[in-house]
């Protein structure tokens, strides 16, 4: 039987106009960018400037795409559950058989099936970005996965802010201040020290490249801070270094991202992309089941306490 | 039917419940007295899986409570003194999804939507959604909600509470039903005659500890046993013979004149004096028109029993 809060939420979801309002909203900022591609195309023909430039609007799309979902999933998900409790419903939930499991699922999947209709909504103009040329469909279509995946990571987090707040205003602020840990939190390595053994690999190295070849993958991936791979702004970098051979210069101006250079390429991009997208899905695992824990009271603590008095 | 043992629970250092021992009988419609802040609702939650005791023991049809709450989740029904409804969802819509919730087919689910809205008066709302409905009738719909897995034990926790006139009759009515088909109800409420008209048993609590339980007749008994006799005479002329023979009858303290051919007799506590008295009035040719012990004033009950807890 289909999940009964996923279902019964979906249904009150599409029943009000915010939610048409909201695609249609979304799905006009790669309109916007296909129309100018076409204009370009258009006005230049097709022409390597034009592929160029349409390869920056790509990057420049999937950006502005990525903060989107980045900014919205938390909000969409952060009243889940103190929105029951606001609304005194989560009683009248928890007394039926649904385990707390089963209600969290509910919700995320609720929640995450409207992102990801919104997130596929703007897929068929991304496509007419493409039509110009300069990359190809498969590429762009992985970009849309990676977003999947973080707007799934960034759902999680709105959920576990809410699985612990009563209200949804505290549940809001502490899923953004997650966000911004990780969003921003995360970079640190690259703006503070660089680990003595990195440091002597590529300062007393004159062959760092010629070195690396001869590690391990899971070696040169352990060079790397391992919290760097939780970001999920690295891991659009790296996704868009990989599919347009462009913004290194950009990525590596970053502190000491220099340091990381030979590493990621060693590594190869996509790789890094790959770690961090199943570093965001087992932290979402993770999130899940912390967010069910939370939802169902728990055992009395305080007879514990009685006894320590 | 129910039996909870030494039923225990703090809230931090707070004894909300004291050693709460209490036995329901099946089919019975049992009231849950009390002054606000009594226990009435952490019993109702612990009887509803929503909190778990410090300590005692809960079993009800042989089932124990701590050992297998999902068994107990589906032998109970609940509904809570305060509670919320879902937007955008239509009276039917909202029974349907606590009915899939406890994981009911859809044949049945249709059939029981159907039966409930019409055991709650609701048949005619069906379609109606639920945030139009009045307060009286989200009342009922959360009644049905409680009812829609067929529970052996209804829990309502102050149902009646800020309804008008009519909407208790309905309820009332509702209850007696739910008497007729033979489920057990515990009801609460902190006014003790409203309940007392209509059920079976009363268990009064007052700061966690039990005060009284039994049937209502026990505690007419136990506080109203010795209230004096009211003997309406069939004409106010005999009253002067009345008082005379009242007097020669052992064990009467006072007698004194209501009004014309109306008598207030008081007698020791017990049924042998107050018929020794009948009896020494018909034989002494005095028409009694009616003859009963004065009712019981169950404010005056509920603040006597509560006041020595």
């Amino acid at each position: 039987m289909l999940n009964p809060i996923l279902a019964s939420s979906a249904r009150r979801r599409m029943r009000t106009m915010r939610t048409p309002l909201i695609i249609t909203l979304y799905a006009l900022l790669p309109l916007a960018f296909a129309v100018s591609s076409v204009l370009t195309m258009s006005q230049s023909g097709l022409s390597i400037t034009a592929m160029r430039q349409n390869v920056d609007q790509y990057i420049m799309l999937t950006v502005l795409q990525f903060f989107l979902v980045v900014l919205v999933a938390p909000a969409m998900t952060a009243g889940s559950i103190s929105g029951e409790r606001e609304r005194q419903t989560l009683e009248l939930l928890l007394v039926t058989n649904t385990g707390s499991m089963r209600i969290v699922m509910g919700k995320l999947l609720e929640a995450y099936a409207f992102l990801a209709l919104v997130v596929l909504s703007g897929l068929p103009m991304t496509c007419a970005v493409l039509a110009v040329g300069g990359l190809s469909l498969h590429l762009a279509l992985f970009s849309f996965l990676f977003l999947l995946v973080c707007a799934f990571a960034a759902a999680c987090v709105g959920l576990f802010a809410s699985s612990l707040f009563k209200k949804t205003v505290a549940a809001t602020v502490t899923a953004y201040l997650i966000i911004f840990a990780i969003g921003v939190g995360t970079l640190l390595p690259l703006f503070m020290g660089v680990s003595r053994t990195l440091r002597e690999l590529v300062d007393n190295n004159p062959n760092v490249s010629a070195t690396l070849a001869n590690m391990s993958m899971k070696d040169i991936a352990a060079l790397m801070p391992p919290i760097l791979y939780v970001n999920p702004g690295l891991g659009l970098f790296t996704l868009l270094m990989d599919q347009t051979g462009l913004l290194n210069n950009t990525f590596y101006s970053l502190g000491n991202s220099y340091y990381y250079s030979d590493i990621l390429n060693a590594l190869s991009f996509r790789t890094f992309t790959y770690i961090n997208m199943g570093v965001m899905l087992a932290l979402s695992a993770v999130l899940i089941v912390l967010s069910a824990l939370a939802v169902r009271p728990r055992k009395n603590p305080i007879r514990r306490k009685r006894k320590k008095q | 039917m129910l039996e909870t043992k030494e039923l225990t629970r703090y809230y931090g250092s707070f004894l909300a419940l004291d050693h709460l021992s209490l036995t329901i009988g099946d089919g019975e419609l049992h009231g849950f007295v009390g002054p606000n802040g009594a226990g009435k609702t952490t019993t109702m939650r612990i009887l509803a899986t929503l909190l778990a005791p410090s300590s005692g023991d809960v079993v009800l049809d042989g089932v124990n409570l701590k050992k297998n709450p999902r068994r107990i989740r589906e032998m109970v029904g609940y509904m809570p003194d305060f509670f919320g409804v879902y937007d955008n969802l239509k009276a039917w819509e909202y029974l349907d999804f606590y009915a899939r919730c406890y994981g009911i087919r859809a044949e049945q689910r249709k059939k029981m939507t159907g039966q409930l809205l019409d055991l709650v008066g609701l048949a005619d709302k069906r379609d109606a959604y639920v945030n139009s409905l009045s307060r009286g009738m989200k009342q009922r719909l959360c009644m049905a909600h409680a009812l829609i897995h067929d529970p052996k034990l209804l829990i309502l926790d102050e149902p009646a509470s800020g309804m008008d006139p009519r909407a208790r009759a309905d309820m009332k009515n509702i209850l007696r039903t739910l008497r007729e088909m033979g489920k057990t109800v515990l009801i609460s409420s902190h006014i003790l005659p409203e309940l007392a008209e209509m059920c079976d048993a009363l268990t009064i609590i007052d700061h966690g500890k039990l005060v009284f339980s039994g049937s209502v007749e026990a505690l007419n008994e136990k506080m109203n046993g010795d209230a004096p006799v009211e003997v309406r005479l069939l004409s106010d002329g005999e009253t002067d013979e009345a008082v005379r023979i009242a007097r020669q009858c052992p064990g009467v303290t006072a007698i004194g004149q209501e009004g014309p051919g109306l008598l207030r007799v008081k007698l020791p506590a017990g049924e042998e004096a107050a018929a020794y008295l009948l009896s020494m009035l018909m034989q002494g040719g005095v028409r009694v028109a009616d003859f009963h012990r004065a009712p019981l004033n169950l404010e005056k009950v509920f603040m006597e029993v509560t006041a020595d807890a």
